[in-house]
């Protein structure tokens, strides 16, 4: 658990952003990871099953033309968060704006993350010894940031 | 946006009034990944609820397994359900029953 939060409202209205460098970095890694799986990857891949719900379950025509005409607008709307973090990353405070594109980009890997790994709702808390629980332990990483960060927004 | 209107022109008068008459309804459906303060933060910022409306709409999903986040024309149920697409809400829309 950090000493003080790493994400903070300040007087003057924006946020302090208190990453560490390896948080960073790791951010660095993993949001080019998103935008290539949003750019390449074919539609149905399951990993993107989260980002794009089914609007009409009940309808499979409604929910073909709402496919066609919102999949494009809900990927650029993705992407340009992603854009507007990739330029921010090495910022120690932010814009309310950025700091919501952070927090969109955030919760959409963790959602990709959360789908690879099949998270449920009563996993057992991973084991922070186990090397094995590398990527869960990334995913409630990304949660506990997730986390500051809506809280901040709250305040 | 896509239009409601062509699909209704194949039916008969009277029946195409009563179906575009019952609103639509958005659902946000209970997930194992999304956080419950995100959830409720994001009712908040897309439909200006107050914290404590937003609290007991993500409690219902949470506990009951979806809720009613929104309702109105079938244009704006889409816009909603946009939105929560937008910042990876499950969420559906069907017309009111």
């Amino acid at each position: 658990m950090p000493l003080f939060r790493r994400i903070r409202r300040l007087r003057d209205g924006g946020y302090r952003f208190g990453l560490s460098d390896p948080e960073r970095a790791a951010l660095r890694e993993l949001l080019p990871q998103l935008r290539g799986l949003l750019t390449e990857a074919p539609a149905d891949d399951p990993r993107l099953r989260r980002l794009f719900p089914t609007a009409y379950p009940q309808d499979p025509e409604k929910d073909a033309e709402y496919v066609r005409y919102m999949r494009e607008e809900l990927v650029a709307s993705r992407l340009g968060a992603l854009t507007l973090v990739e330029g921010v990353l090495g910022s120690t405070e932010l814009t309310e704006a950025e700091l919501l594109a952070v927090m969109r980009a955030l919760n959409d890997i963790r959602l990709v993350l959360g789908t690879m790994l099949d998270v449920q709702e009563d996993d057992p808390v991973p084991d922070f010894d186990d090397p094995e629980s590398g990527p869960l332990l990334l995913y409630h990483g990304l949660g506990g940031l997730l986390e500051e960060i809506v809280a901040a927004l709250g305040t | 946006m896509p239009s409601t209107a062509p699909a209704e022109l194949d039916l008969p008068a009277g029946d195409t009034d009563v179906v575009a008459d019952r609103p639509w309804v958005v659902l946000v459906w209970n997930d194992p990944i999304n956080l419950m303060s995100y959830v409720a933060f994001v009712f908040q910022k897309l439909f200006g609820y107050s914290k404590e409306k937003a609290n007991r709409l993500m409690l219902d999903v949470h506990h009951k397994g979806r809720a009613v986040v929104s309702s109105g024309t079938r244009e704006k149920a889409e816009l909603d359900v946009f939105r929560l697409h937008e910042h990876g809400l499950w969420a559906t829309m069907q017309q009111d029953d």
